[in-house]
């Protein structure tokens, strides 16, 4: 309760209403008893006079006074027989006394019981409002630090979905106090970071644009060379390089969404025969009950040959796809993938994707993975990508709905 | 088909040349222009068999070349289409042209594609057996490859034709759109279906709206 702003702030607004009431109680229970005591005092004072007048004029003794009374307080007794008028209380009983008939004096007394009961019921009334204002001090420190906290939770919420890359989440926080602040400190912190990767995105596909012209007659050119080693070296790395600005080119359009999903009806089976053909024909396909699914065939065909591809290049055979129902799993022998790819997901030149386990074979660019997973987002199916227990990158393309 | 006069019309001196060079080496003739001004001189005076565009194009663009090509006559227009620009592809089509080919390109790719279309646009050779094919409220003449709709004449390109004559074959039944790539386009399977939707809307816009009918996830039918 205490680890939490909540409780702390109820704590704390409940204490102060405490003290508060105690202070104002505490005060008003003072004043009121001495001008109740002192109220009592003065009329006792006025009434010893009043039976000491009349007990000069008469020698009659006077009701409700005594003369020379020995019960009387001493310190009471004393000050008449210094000719004094004085008053004094014992417990619950008050005392007045004034000179008269010689040394003796006359006394005259009074109880304070009545006094003395109100007061104890204003203490007891005093107290139960104190406690009542405590309480409920502690309800409005409740609530108000529920609403504080609602709002600060609610920051923190929209901050984590940021952080997981919902970059157009806002905390769209109303009001004109510091949590309205800390909420448009997190806006402007969230669209800075979603303008910073948009122009990283722009950047690299303008990168990419702009290779492909002199790629163009590159590769065209290439092609035209005579047939010795030089220009099959030529032509290879020209074929690599075409291929990481077309991976970079379908990772804009991925990420502008620029491309329509082509949904039609199409069996797993099928397309995990097409693409192991179009991968170059390694791998060995398994079927057990493959479903119909209605989706996007050719980016299906792309994520599963990427798949494939990264398999042949980075792993080692034997590779196995294998269709269930509405999955469809890549596997292959090789040292699995890196475990940063497993941790954070593929990403772009993330120094390859798989733990290389043919010696000198090239680290890849990763961009074949991160198409596979955005093609699969944009399809609407899921890619998970583990290390199979006994060795192996294992890839799972899992189609949602039931169709 | 070798032979054939290709006009090439690209702005970057390099790429102008290496397809040059590329389509000598599968035996096409190659008029060049570098923009798109000297594009449309350059086909009203040659008259070539097939035109070969970049999209952008200095003073006139690829879209607007093909919109004016399309104007004159039904010559066989293929676009070079920087890949993902997709606004690019679908205007283009729009505009009228036959096919596309994404740069960078492979050259039997591209002489493939070339191919194709000029298959297409010669074919009234080779369907001459005649004939003339009735359905859904179109009559197609095979011999002179000539399309009535209800009676009246319609103007079409020969890849329009092509399509027109696939469906009224299987009138009443759904052709899906990687069927229509292979028998019209000759594309192998996994071409772009977008060239099917946007000649079929070319179509539909010029024969009547209600004859094809859209199956979704499937295809494409004319009503019988």
């Amino acid at each position: 309760m205490l680890r939490s702003l909540r409780g702390r702030m109820a704590v704390a607004i409940a204490l102060v209403g405490a003290l508060v009431s105690l202070a104002i109680g505490v005060t008003v229970y003072q004043l009121t008893a001495s001008s109740t005591i002192a109220r009592a005092r003065s009329a006792l004072a006025t009434q010893v006079t009043l039976a000491a007048a009349i007990s000069a004029r008469s020698p009659a003794p006077v009701p409700g006074a005594t003369v020379g009374d020995p019960l009387a307080p001493a310190d009471l007794r004393d000050a008449v027989q210094r000719g004094l008028l004085g008053t004094d209380r014992i417990g619950s009983v008050l005392w007045a006394g004034t000179p008269a008939r010689g040394h003796r004096g006359i006394y005259v007394r009074t109880s304070l019981a009545p006094e003395l009961g109100s007061l104890a019921t204003l203490r007891s009334d005093l107290l139960l409002a104190g406690a009542l204002a405590t309480l409920a001090s502690a309800l409005l420190g409740i609530l108000l630090a529920a609403r504080l906290s609602r709002r600060l939770g609610h920051a923190a919420a929209i901050a984590d979905r940021v952080a997981g890359g919902e970059l157009e989440a806002r905390v769209d926080a109303g009001g004109d106090d510091e949590i309205t602040r800390l909420g448009d400190a997190i806006d402007g912190m969230a669209a800075a970071l979603s303008e910073r990767l948009a122009h990283e995105r722009r950047f690299s596909a303008d990168v990419a644009h702009e290779l492909r012209t002199p790629l163009t007659a590159l590769v065209t050119a290439s092609s035209l060379l005579r047939d010795d080693r030089p220009a099959q070296i030529v032509r290879e790395r020209v074929g690599a390089l075409r291929e990481l600005v077309e991976d970079l080119l379908e990772i804009a359009r991925l990420d502008a969404g620029a491309e329509a999903v082509q949904a039609t009806r199409a069996d797993l089976g099928e397309l995990a025969d097409q693409a192991v053909t179009a991968a170059g024909g390694e791998g060995t396909v398994t079927v057990h009950g493959a479903a119909s699914v209605v989706t996007d065939p050719r980016r299906v065909q792309r994520i599963l040959v990427n798949l494939l591809v990264n398999a042949e290049r980075h792993g080692a055979p034997p590779i196995e796809v294998l269709v269930e129902g509405r999955q469809v799993t890549v596997r292959d022998h090789g040292g699995g993938y890196r475990e940063q790819i497993l941790r954070e997901g593929p990403r772009p030149f993330a120094g390859g994707a798989v733990a290389d386990v043919a010696a000198g074979s090239r680290a890849g660019s990763g961009l074949g993975l991160v198409i596979a997973h955005a093609q699969a987002a944009a399809v609407g199916a899921r890619l998970t990508l583990v290390n199979a227990p006994d060795g192996g990158a294992q890839a799972t393309l899992t189609f949602g709905g039931s169709e | 088909m070798s032979g054939s006069s290709v006009l090439l019309v690209e702005d970057d001196p390099a790429i102008r040349e290496t397809t040059r060079l590329l389509l000598e080496s599968f035996g096409f003739a190659v008029r060049e222009a570098a923009d798109g001004q000297a594009g449309i001189d350059a086909f009203r005076l040659e008259r070539p068999d097939v035109a070969l565009l970049d999209v952008m194009l200095p003073r006139i663009d690829g879209i607007s070349l093909t919109r004016l090509i399309r104007a004159e006559s039904d010559l066989p227009v293929v676009l070079l289409s920087a890949r993902g620009e997709n606004t690019d592809i679908v205007s283009g089509l729009e505009a009228g042209a036959d096919d596309y080919v994404p740069k960078p390109f492979d050259g039997p790719v591209l002489a493939a594609r070339l191919h194709a279309v000029l298959r297409r646009a010669r074919r009234s050779t080779a369907e001459a057996r005649g004939g003339v094919l009735e359905a859904g409220g179109l009559s197609i003449d095979l011999g002179g490859l000539t399309v009535q709709a209800d009676g009246v004449p319609v103007r079409l390109t020969m890849t329009e034709v092509k399509l027109a004559i696939e469906l009224a074959r299987h009138a009443g039944i759904v052709l899906d759109r990687d069927t229509l790539l292979q028998r019209v386009w000759d594309y192998p399977a996994g071409g772009d279906t977008r060239l099917v939707d946007v000649h079929i809307q070319r179509l539909r816009a010029k024969i009547g709206g209600g004859r094809i009918a859209t199956v979704r996830g499937a295809g494409y039918k004319l009503e019988r």
